[in-house]
């Protein structure tokens, strides 16, 4: 499609969802819209993938295992310093008719370990689509790995063939780096910023609103330098979303941890903004003074 | 909760079992999810009258996207009890494990569990456990028990056994387990003792015996099971018996 093409919204809910336009349907092509091409971040970029955000854990580190041609693509990673934090176990024809897999990948997170000088915080293990044919229980591999090797252990699924489904990987991996937190006593002025792998800037309006209603600590992941201070994020009151793709880790850490969320829209209208921020206020019972 | 896989070799029952099985849990007040998990997507069509549910692989294939609600992918029948049925892929093509694995993900995200409130799921799984997607309902969070259905035949036993063999090669603390085997009898010569002698060398008991009976085929007929169409007859009581027994279990494990 080279064309520009619109509708109206009234002739959009006129044709109802059953006759909406090949042009708005995203599996149908590309689709080149504002706000889209504003929040696309092509992985070739160099943005955050499934491996790059599964790394986010602070002193953890990554097995990916793959068939050989599917882990090539990774290597990009090691020109982001990342090289002495990720690792391979390829699978071959064999492993995978056989399920052999299933005992070779405790060997290699046991082996992994035993090489590094030092014990990483956790160990992610990276499964390509292949795995969604084997069915692999890889919580239950990850169990193992665990019994194997005595560090934390977790599954992030690069299932690119879920990119259009209802849990795409990225939504999953959000879950997976969250997943081990831990319930503590939460602390009343703390709160969690989700939805990125990269912080906020430092000047972003965000912070001081926070800090005006009283919010003394914000945490984000992506800020965290060590374990203990990635710990701490089960200590927030409150998680606020400000990407979609991490409303399904939240709603996990409100189930595992107790810890409700508000979500912000991605906005680009200065008075929706504005308003959206109002209705935060409410939400965790402030006043912004956004006059300022 | 009642959580239970059946397995079994193809052709000897299962789908019978479960149906009967699941009618007889909902005539005693449960609240039933039984889940077909077989490409043949016949499991429950005696519960819902002879007509069958549209299979999750051929609701996916026909329309491209995923569901919205469990309504469209589910039938409710006798007994209240809410039909769904994986199906599997275009014959001879795609992958029917995969089928099971997708079709439990979907019903996962569509919070099946949480929105239905079922006291019981069965799922009635496809012969054998062949490849991952078909230990899929022995995962932890699906089934916490397994049903062998067998007869006295030697190919049956064989894969009784290779199911039992199966399911081992999984046990660990959060895998279902064989509560025991259900004996559905094909008249076989010496079928007791030999579904016996097999149950006491794998360490299994017999949790119900299922006579030979043409009741079963009558109502099948009419796509009934006997719970539905002849509760007082004695295959009928042998799945109220059954049905009860796994009752007072889950009532004391609560």
């Amino acid at each position: 499609m080279t064309e520009s093409f619109y509708i109206t919204a009234a002739e959009l809910a006129k044709a109802g969802y059953e006759n909406t336009p090949d042009e708005l349907v995203s599996s149908k092509h590309m689709i080149y819209s504002s706000p889209a091409t504003l929040d696309f971040n092509s992985p070739g970029a160099k943005g955050f993938g499934v491996k790059r955000a599964g790394l986010a854990i602070p002193g953890s580190v990554m097995l990916l295992v793959a068939p050989g041609c599917c882990g090539r693509n990774t290597a990009l990673l090691n020109e982001l310093g990342y090289s002495e934090r990720f690792f391979y176990l390829l699978l071959d024809d064999t492993d995978i008719v056989t399920g052999r897999h299933l005992t070779k990948i405790p060997k290699a997170v046991k082996e992994l370990c035993g090489e590094l000088d030092y014990t990483p915080s956790a160990v992610m293990i990276c499964i390509t689509c292949v795995d969604a044919l084997l069915g692999t229980d890889m919580e239950r591999v990850c169990r193992k790995c665990e019994e194997a090797a005595g560090v934390p252990t977790v599954p992030a699924y690069m299932y690119a063939l879920t990119r259009e489904k209802r849990l795409p990987p990225m939504t999953a991996v959000r879950k997976s780096v969250y997943s081990l937190l831990k319930p503590q006593k939460r602390i009343s002025n703390e709160c969690n910023i989700l939805g990125f792998f990269a912080p906020l800037y430092d000047g972003c309006e965000i912070y001081d609103l926070l800090k005006s209603a009283g919010i003394k600590k914000v945490h984000e992941l992506s800020r965290c330098k060590t374990f203990e201070e990635y710990s701490e994020l089960s200590r927030a009151n409150f998680n606020i979303i400000i990407n979609p793709e991490a409303r399904y880790a939240a709603q996990d850490m409100e189930k595992r941890l107790g810890i409700p969320s508000v979500e912000l829209a991605r906005l680009y209208r200065i008075d929706k903004i504005r308003t959206q921020y109002r209705l935060l206020g409410q939400a965790i019972g402030v006043g912004f003074d956004d006059e300022k | 909760m009642i959580k239970l896989a059946i397995y079994g070799k193809g052709g000897i029952g299962k789908s019978t079992c479960t149906a009967n099985l699941a009618a007889a849990l909902a005539s005693l007040g449960k609240r039933v999810i039984q889940i077909g998990c077989d490409p043949k997507a016949d499991s429950t069509i005696n519960l819902l009258g002879g007509t069958p549910v549209t299979p999750v692989m051929n609701y996916l294939r026909e329309r491209d996207e995923e569901p919205e609600k469990i309504e469209e992918i589910s039938k409710v029948g006798f007994g209240n009890i809410l039909c769904i049925e994986t199906g599997g892929p275009t014959p001879g093509l795609g992958c029917a494990g995969r089928g099971i694995i997708s079709t439990f993900s979907l019903l996962e995200e569509l919070e099946l569990f949480e929105k239905y409130k079922p006291d019981a799921v069965l799922y009635d799984v496809l012969g054998d456990v062949v490849c991952g997607g078909f230990a899929a309902p022995i995962r932890e969070g699906y089934a916490s028990q397994v049903l062998i259905v067998t007869s006295g035949e030697k190919m049956a036993l064989y894969a009784a056994n290779n199911i039992n063999s199966a399911v081992k090669n999984f046990e660990d603390r959060s895998y279902a387990r064989v509560r025991g085997i259900i004996m559905n009898r094909r008249s076989v010569e010496n079928e007791e003792e030999k579904v016996q002698t097999f149950a006491d060398k794998s360490g299994l008991e017999i949790i119900a015996d299922i006579p030979r009976s043409n009741d079963i085929i009558k109502y099948e007929d009419m796509g009934k099971t006997v719970i539905e169409g002849d509760p007082e007859c004695e295959t009928a009581k042998r799945f109220f018996e059954l049905a009860q027994k796994l009752i007072d279990e889950d009532k004391e494990n609560d």
